[in-house]
Order: structure tokens, then C-alpha cells, then sequence
């Protein structure tokens, strides 16, 4: 049994000895698990399948569910029986939020007699002698036989039953049995504090074509439960979640323990869920309370890789990284994360280049990134000419030149926006309109060299 | 529960009587009740009818009644005889919440005597006690003794007695007369926040996405600082509006402590609201969230769509991208009729899970519900779908005149699944509108929406061009 009792506490749980110990009332804890399932989604939501095997008296009685997430939110949770014959009914469920501390031991014994020991603050004398707690708000107001104080100059001690405050935040179902019996039941609940996200690492490939792309998951654990031997799910996929405001949530604590992975092939069997992806872990995984955990994904290596220098606007050009989500290479959902990209240098080490964030893209989609801006690559755009043509129109040409300090020629696409009704009267270079918005150009720029474009529109306004 | 509160009742009820006696205040508590009533509305309101048996002397009483919501609004307070004829009659009540605590016990004994206990000046040697006036009491204390003032206290303090308007707990004074002696029944009616409700639903998707499997529960949640032990408890579905700070009378009507057979609550109309009534008492603890089941129906037919909706904001100017991986929304909606469905469904969230290859059910999204009555259509917003999304952009505009423009849009739809799917592409237009040319038959939806379905077939991408003229 673990018992989840802050120091501070320790005490007074030993004097309010054990809650749910009388009559009719039980209690399973995670020496009866049984199996646990837990299926984590991208948006701090995870749903916790816990098998127990429990022992019932037959009627009614309550019997309280503790090892559970400290983030479960309540109105989520079901208790089911398992098998064939209903072994119970569930009755009503209750979660117990008044928790057992200081304060509200004083205030449950408000209008209680207790023992106060004096001490002595020289001698360290003790002397006890009994009180009425007449009142617990923002401090004590004790009444003795013969006057009242508004604290107490001493430890106070209690009675030992203290019953209605836990511990803990407590699940407890009221169940309803035929007959004494001990089955299995499944409680499923919904918890926050668990989520994962995706790392991809992409080593760009000296031919300038292909990368090398892995894939890792990171599975961060903040519900102050660990689980363990859990078959672990992941979902990848926006899954709309209603956020409770009532469930108010500690805050996490930093994470102690990581996990760290050198697998390289998936560890994964994938499956479509809905309109998500659903990823199974085939063996038992332990998910330790504030750990982060990694695992690998995938890992593709030699996929084409398009990079394409992009001046857009006006200033720096930049780079940018396109990878076609396809097969054989690649061709299988990647859910978001982030990306960051390597390139070896001369002497084979491994730099970094760049990185980004890539969103949830399916089969048959494109990553595309900008890594950068290129280093060797100068531009400048400036307006040569500008007139007024008609009452609402107007003529303009535009220069652009781009310069090249490096040794080999480089391809540049030019993309320039334009707002309102427009028409290019004339240009250097062919253009091409992909949008109500925009045109592009494709500049070859001569090794060492620089070149440049013109091109005049016309706007109505 | 019910035992936390039974055996030291009488504890307090002794020590709140001998620390009134000096008053003349009869105090009344949880020892006294008889049987609470709760009816609880959705918006943080609640109806409480405690009822008590008290005994009240003949003429005017002072009478003090604890263990009452922390929360409860005081001037909707009524209190009334259960005994044939009405024997008592409110003269004054009074909401206390003047908290006893220490430093409000130290405000009251401004300008009164106090004694201070001084730490012994010596091992063994006797405490002394010495009487001062408290002086001020604004963040510290200052204190004056026979022959000087001090800033500190300088030991404990300790005072004779506690004034009569500080309470340990909140309460409700009332001064009334009663024509009689002796025991009589008494009901308290109050209406007091922090108890309401909400309806929390699972619905398991069949794997073709054509049924659900429906069950509701109904989640109590009790932060009215009270605790209620062995309530009838009954449910209000609607949006009551509420006057705040206007005087309410408690409907009390005589069957409503009814019980009927099984354990789902049962419904009835209330007015233009819901009634249910929890078939058994049960007791709502304070700081707890309770659950009771409320409804099941299996295999309501329900659909499954997709949808890309537009923002309408792009149709009278030029405009370039729209937007690359467009979400797709995915809704699954079904109609509150047939089968064993068809009572009214009470708002709160409604959860969906969908079961894996292996024949676990995973959760696959959640949305809220409003009240939703009997034939009324529920459409959920689940997510997004992974595999289907979209690429929209302005690819024409032309300014046609004043207030007249024409503009042609792109939307391509790639579907990363194995199987195809329908789209359904909603576009807001406003102003006088028309679709001057189109790939796909549209369908005009209303004044404002032009909708398309698009077929996306299974690993494939589908295209829908159109060009729309706009006059406003």
C-alpha cells in the first residue's frame, strides 16, 4: 500500500487513524491492480484504463479508489465490472476533496474539547490542560475553565477518530453487490499532467538531395502518479477537449528523471483511429511520476530532400527545405513536433543547421521549412519609376539584383506580393501569377556574378 | 457521513448553549434537523428546505440557526411552522458572518480590559499577570498598562469572554415570537450558491461511425462550505435567470420528498424547465463532487461529417494564400428521438470514445451540449482529422465597379487515408452574391452560405475551383 502522506502530515494521519477502516467501508489501492492501460493524446489529456481485482460484501457499500492520478478529473471516471455476471452496480460516485490538513482538522473540531501542552519556554516543562476550540478562522480561539486565548502556546491534540477527511482527493463509489465476492472491475478516467509530442531529427546527406530522418516521441508524465507495466498508446491527432474550470490542478513539478532512448527503428505498431492516428507500444512501459520518457518513432533514411533559396519581398534570401511525406522512402502519418536539421562538415561531424516546427502532416503531405538565410546570397529591390495614369490608376517598375560571392551558379525564386486589381505590362524575365496576390519568378544568378530582373504593373485602385 | 455529524452534535450543541446563556440567544444546529431538501439549478443556485424540530418558549425568542449555507443569499431566507396554524412570526433575521477569529476577537475589545500572561522573568520563577486597555488594533496591537504603553504584547493574551456577534461558523439570527411552548416543526427555506450541477456523457462510436451508444450522469458539486446528510435531492434543467438581491419565495410543494422505484433520478416539466428527482436521499458532503447515473440508450444512429468552413472575409478584396493545411473539422451529430432516446438531455459535456483494433475504447474528443430537447439534432466538434486537410487561395480578383468585385478560389483537398471521403466545404458569403462558375454543383444553404461536397478519393487529392461575384 503506498501511502501518499506529506511529512508534515504524518502525524496527524497517525492520530486519525486510517478513515475508511469502520463498517461498511472499503477500500482498493494498487495492490490489487491488476493491468493498466493508459492512452495519451498531444493536448495534456490521457485516458487511464485501471484494473482491480476487489472484494465487495454483499448490499451496499462505498469502497474508495486510491492510486489514481492526482490530476484525474472526477466527473470522467466509470467503474465497471469485468466479466460475464455483473459482480455490482454502481450506486452514485463520489470525489472527496476535503483533504485531511491542519486546518481543516482545527475546523472539524470546532466546538471539540482538546488537550493543549503548555511549554515552558525556559525549562521546556510540559503541562496539558484541556480546551474547547471555539472557532478555526485565520487561528485558534480556545476556551479554558476560566478565560479564552486567541492561540494556542502549545501543541494541540486531538481525538483520534478524525472521519470525513482523506489524505488525499478520493474517488469513492457507492456499490451494490448480490452477493460477497471478490472480480475484477476496470475504472476509466480521464487525467491531465500526461502528453507527448514528436522530435525529428533530419542529417541532410552531402548530395545536397537526401536526408536521413528520425523520428523520436518524448512522453512527459506531470500527474504525480507513475505507472507501472502500463500498455502505453499514443494518439496523434487534434482531439477537441473540454477544458473543466473547475478542476483546479497543482502545478507540476520540474521533472526528475529522463529517460532517454537509442533505439533507432520504430518501436511502434501504428493504426488509424477515428480521423487520428494510434500508436502502440507492443511491450509494457513504466511511466515514472515526473519523468520524461523517449521513444523512437521512425527512421527513414535517404528521403528526397527539395532545398529552394526564396527571396520573398524584399531582404535576405532565404533557405528553405521541402520533404514530400511519400512513399517509398517515407509515406506514413508524422504527428507534430519539432524538426531540427544536421549537416556533416568536411571532417564528418555533424552541424547544426537549422530547425522548425512541423504540424500533423498525412500521408501524401509536404514539410516544408525555412532553415535560414543564405550567407552568400545579397539582393536589393527598388522602384525605377512610378506615375499616375488615369484617375485611379497607376504605373510602376520595379529593379531587382541579386549577387553571388560563391564559386558555383545558384537559382532564386523571386516571389513578390501585389495588392488590389494588378496586371504585369512587362517584364525581363517570364513571371508567373500563382495567386490573386502574387508572382513568381525564377532568377538564375551566374557563380561569382550577380543578375538582375525589372519588371513594370499596372494597379487600379 | 451521516455519522461524522450525529455523534459530536451534541458536543456542540452543548458548548453553543453554554456560551450563549449569557445572552438569552437559543441556538439551533445540525442535532436539530429533521430532513433537508435540496433542489439545484445549473447556474451556481440552489433551493434548500431544512426542516428542524425545535423548542421555542412562549414570546419573543432570539434564535440562532447554524450549520446553514456559507453561501446562502439571507434575504431569501423564510422560516415557517410546520404545525397546524401558524404559531411563530419573524420580527427581525440576520445573516451573521462576522467569523470569530482572532484578530476580530481583538477589534471588539478595543477601548475594554484585557489581561496579559507575561513570560516568567526567571527559570522557575511564576508567570505574571498584569490587566491592560487595548488601545488600537489596526496591523499590531497597542496596549496600556497602569503606568505605560506598549507595542508588543509581551506574553499571551487572554480575554474573559466572547462578544456575542462573532460567530465560529455562519449562521442565521432571527428574533420571532411564538404564540406557544414547547417542540414544534420548523422549515427553513433559502436559495444559496455554491451548489450546482451538470450532465457528464459517454458516447461509444460503433466502427462504421453509424451508432452511439449514449449514457449520461448527473455531477453534483457542493462548495457551499454546508454539508446536506440524507437529502432529497432533486435537479433543475434550464436556464433560470436569476435577480440578484430580490425577495424569493421558496416554492414548497407537499410531494416532493417522494421516492420512487430504481435509481435513475426521474424527470418531469417544471414549468418551462426539467425537474428530476434523485429516486433515494443521499447525502452531499461539502468540497465533493457526486455522481448519479442519469440515462442510457444504445445504438442511436448517428452521423459522422467533415467539414472545411471559410471566414467570408476575403470575397471583396484581393487576397493571395487563404491558407496552407487547412484544418478539417470532424463533427458527429445525431437527434434526440427514437429508441431509447427522446427525453430531454439536461447540458454538460458529452465525451466520445471509439473502439481500437484490439476492442479497447480510446477517447477520440469531447464537446458541450445545451439543453437539448426532445427531436432537437446534437452536433459535436470532436477535432480534426490527421489525414484530410486543405489548400485554399484567391487565385483572381477583379474590381467590376463601385461596390462590385468578382474573385476565383482554389481549394484543393488531400486525403492521406485509405478510404475516400466526403468533404463538405462551407463558404459565408455576404452582400448579393452569385457563383459565376464552379467545378462542383453548389448548393445555396442560406441568404449567406454557398456549400459544396466535395469526394476526396483514398490517397488522393480533389480540387474544387469557383469564382464568385459580390455586390454590396
Amino acid at each position: 500500500v503506498v501511502k501518499r502522506v506529506a511529512p508534515l502530515l504524518a502525524a496527524l494521519t497517525a492520530l486519525a487513524t486510517a478513515a475508511p477502516a469502520a463498517g461498511r467501508d472499503g477500500a482498493t489501492t494498487v495492490a490489487d491492480r491488476r493491468g493498466i492501460a493508459v492512452t495519451i493524446y498531444n493536448a495534456d489529456i490521457a485516458l487511464v484504463r485501471d484494473r482491480r481485482r476487489i472484494t465487495l460484501p454483499a448490499g451496499e457499500s462505498r469502497l474508495a479508489l486510491r492510486d489514481v492520478s492526482d490530476r484525474m478529473l472526477p466527473e470522467t471516471a466509470a467503474l465497471r465490472p469485468l466479466g460475464a455476471s455483473a459482480a455490482f452496480d454502481v450506486v452514485e460516485q463520489n470525489f472527496e476533496a476535503a483533504l485531511l490538513t491542519p486546518q481543516a482538522v482545527l475546523q472539524a473540531n470546532v466546538g471539540k474539547t482538546v488537550t493543549v501542552s503548555h511549554v515552558d519556554r525556559r525549562t521546556h516543562a510540559r503541562r496539558s490542560e484541556r480546551a474547547t476550540v471555539l472557532a478555526a478562522n485565520g487561528g485558534v480561539v480556545l476556551r479554558y475553565a476560566d478565560r479564552i486565548e486567541p492561540s494556542a502556546d502549545g501543541p494541540i491534540a486531538f481525538a483520534p477518530d478524525q472521519r470525513g477527511l482523506r489524505e488525499w482527493p478520493t474517488l469513492i463509489a457507492t456499490v451494490d453487490a448480490p452477493r460477497a465476492a471478490t472480480s475484477d472491475a476496470e475504472l476509466d478516467y480521464l487525467t491531465t499532467g500526461l502528453q507527448w509530442s514528436a522530435q525529428y531529427t533530419a542529417l541532410l546527406l552531402n548530395d545536397g538531395e537526401h536526408a536521413d530522418l528520425h523520428g523520436d516521441v518524448t512522453i512527459v508524465n506531470h500527474s504525480g502518479t507513475a505507472y507501472a507495466n502500463a500498455t502505453l498508446q499514443l494518439v496523434a491527432g487534434e482531439v477537441h477537449v473540454v477544458r473543466n474550470p473547475r478542476s483546479a490542478q497543482p502545478a507540476p513539478r520540474p521533472l526528475q528523471v529522463i529517460a532517454h532512448t537509442t533505439a533507432r527503428s520504430s518501436q511502434f505498431d501504428e493504426q488509424p483511429l477515428f480521423d487520428y492516428h494510434l500508436y502502440t507500444l507492443p511491450r509494457r512501459a513504466t511511466l515514472a511520476d515526473a519523468q520524461s520518457k523517449q521513444l523512437a518513432l521512425l527512421d527513414a533514411p535517404g528521403v528526397p530532400i527539395r532545398r529552394t533559396l526564396e527571396l520573398r519581398g524584399s531582404g535576405r534570401v532565404g533557405v528553405y527545405a521541402t520533404i514530400r511525406n511519400a512513399e517509398p522512402e517515407l509515406g506514413m502519418p508524422l504527428p507534430a513536433g519539432s524538426i531540427r536539421f544536421y549537416q556533416r562538415d568536411a571532417r564528418g561531424t555533424a552541424q547544426y543547421v537549422g530547425a522548425g516546427r512541423i504540424d500533423h502532416t498525412p500521408r501524401g503531405g509536404t514539410i516544408r521549412l525555412r532553415l535560414g538565410n543564405a550567407a552568400d546570397l545579397t539582393t536589393s529591390t527598388k522602384g525605377i519609376e512610378s506615375r499616375q495614369t488615369g484617375p485611379s490608376e497607376y504605373e510602376n517598375a520595379t529593379l531587382v539584383t541579386l549577387t553571388n560571392a560563391r564559386p558555383t551558379a545558384r537559382e532564386v525564386l523571386v516571389v513578390e506580393p501585389f495588392f488590389g486589381d494588378w496586371q504585369i505590362i512587362e517584364s525581363s524575365l517570364p513571371y508567373r501569377k500563382t495567386s490573386a496576390g502574387t508572382a513568381e519568378w525564377t532568377v538564375q544568378v551566374p557563380a561569382n556574378g550577380s543578375a538582375s530582373l525589372t519588371y513594370r504593373w499596372r494597379t487600379r485602385t | 457521513m451521516r455519522r461524522l455529524f450525529a455523534i459530536p452534535a451534541a458536543l456542540v450543541l452543548a458548548l453553543t448553549v453554554a456560551a450563549s446563556a449569557d445572552t438569552g440567544e437559543h441556538v439551533s444546529t445540525l442535532a436539530d434537523q429533521r430532513g433537508v431538501g435540496v433542489t439545484i439549478y445549473n447556474n451556481d443556485l440552489a433551493v434548500v428546505r431544512d426542516r428542524r424540530r425545535l423548542t421555542l418558549p412562549r414570546g419573543e425568542t432570539h434564535l440562532a440557526l447554524r450549520d446553514v449555507s456559507a453561501k446562502m443569499q439571507p434575504q431569501t431566507a423564510v422560516l415557517q411552522s410546520l404545525e397546524a396554524g401558524d404559531h411563530l412570526a419573524v420580527v427581525e433575521q440576520d445573516f451573521n458572518y462576522d467569523l470569530l477569529t482572532p484578530q476580530k476577537l481583538l477589534e471588539k475589545y478595543v477601548g475594554r480590559d484585557v489581561q496579559v500572561v507575561h513570560y516568567p522573568d526567571a527559570v522557575g520563577a511564576p508567570r505574571r499577570t498584569e490587566r491592560a486597555r487595548v488601545l488600537a488594533a489596526n496591523g499590531g496591537v497597542v496596549l496600556r498598562y497602569g503606568n505605560r504603553i506598549e507595542t508588543t504584547v509581551d506574553g499571551q493574551l487572554v480575554y474573559p469572554s466572547i462578544p456575542a456577534n462573532l460567530r465560529d461558523r455562519p449562521t442565521l439570527v432571527t428574533d420571532l415570537t411564538s404564540d406557544r411552548a414547547g417542540e414544534q416543526n420548523v422549515e427553513l427555506d433559502y436559495l444559496t450558491g455554491g451548489l450546482s450541477w451538470a450532465a457528464d456523457y459517454t458516447a461509444l462510436l460503433s466502427p462504421n461511425d453509424d451508432r452511439l451508444d449514449l449514457r449520461g450522469l448527473i455531477t453534483l458539486h457542493n462548495e457551499s462550505g454546508t454539508s446536506y446528510n440524507g437529502a432529497s435531492v432533486q435537479l433543475v434543467a434550464g436556464d433560470v435567470n436569476v435577480a440578484p438581491n430580490r425577495q424569493f419565495q421558496a416554492q414548497t410543494t407537499a410531494d416532493t420528498y417522494s421516492v420512487s422505484a430504481g435509481r435513475r433520478p426521474k424527470e418531469e416539466p417544471l414549468f418551462e424547465y426539467h425537474l428530476y428527482t434523485l429516486p433515494r436521499r443521499t447525502s452531499i458532503a461539502d468540497a465533493q463532487t457526486k455522481q448519479v447515473e442519469l440515462m442510457t440508450a444504445a445504438a442511436i444512429p448517428a452521423t459522422t461529417t467533415l467539414e472545411l468552413r471559410g471566414e467570408g472575409s476575403y470575397y471583396r478584396t484581393a487576397a493571395s494564400d487563404l491558407g496552407q493545411r487547412l484544418k478539417i473539422a470532424t463533427y458527429v451529430s445525431f437527434r434526440n428521438l427514437g429508441g431509447d432516446l427522446g427525453a430531454p438531455l439536461p447540458a454538460g459535456t458529452i465525451r466520445v470514445y471509439k473502439r481500437d483494433t484490439a476492442g479497447t475504447a480510446q477517447f477520440i474528443g469531447s464537446d458541450n451540449i445545451d439543453h437539448t430537447p426532445r427531436g432537437e439534432v446534437v452536433r459535436l466538434y470532436l477535432g480534426n482529422s490527421f489525414d484530410l486537410v486543405a489548400n485554399k487561395k484567391q487565385t483572381d480578383y477583379k474590381s467590376l465597379g463601385t461596390n462590385l468585385s468578382e474573385s476565383a478560389y482554389r481549394i484543393a483537398i488531400t486525403n492521406g487515408k485509405a478510404a475516400a471521403q466526403d468533404v463538405l466545404v462551407v463558404e459565408p458569403i455576404f452582400g448579393d452574391w452569385t457563383i459565376v462558375e464552379s467545378s462542383l454543383p453548389f448548393t445555396k444553404t442560406s441568404s449567406t452560405t454557398a456549400t459544396w461536397t466535395v469526394h476526396v478519393p483514398a490517397n488522393g487529392e480533389a480540387v474544387l475551383t469557383y469564382r464568385a461575384r459580390v455586390k454590396w
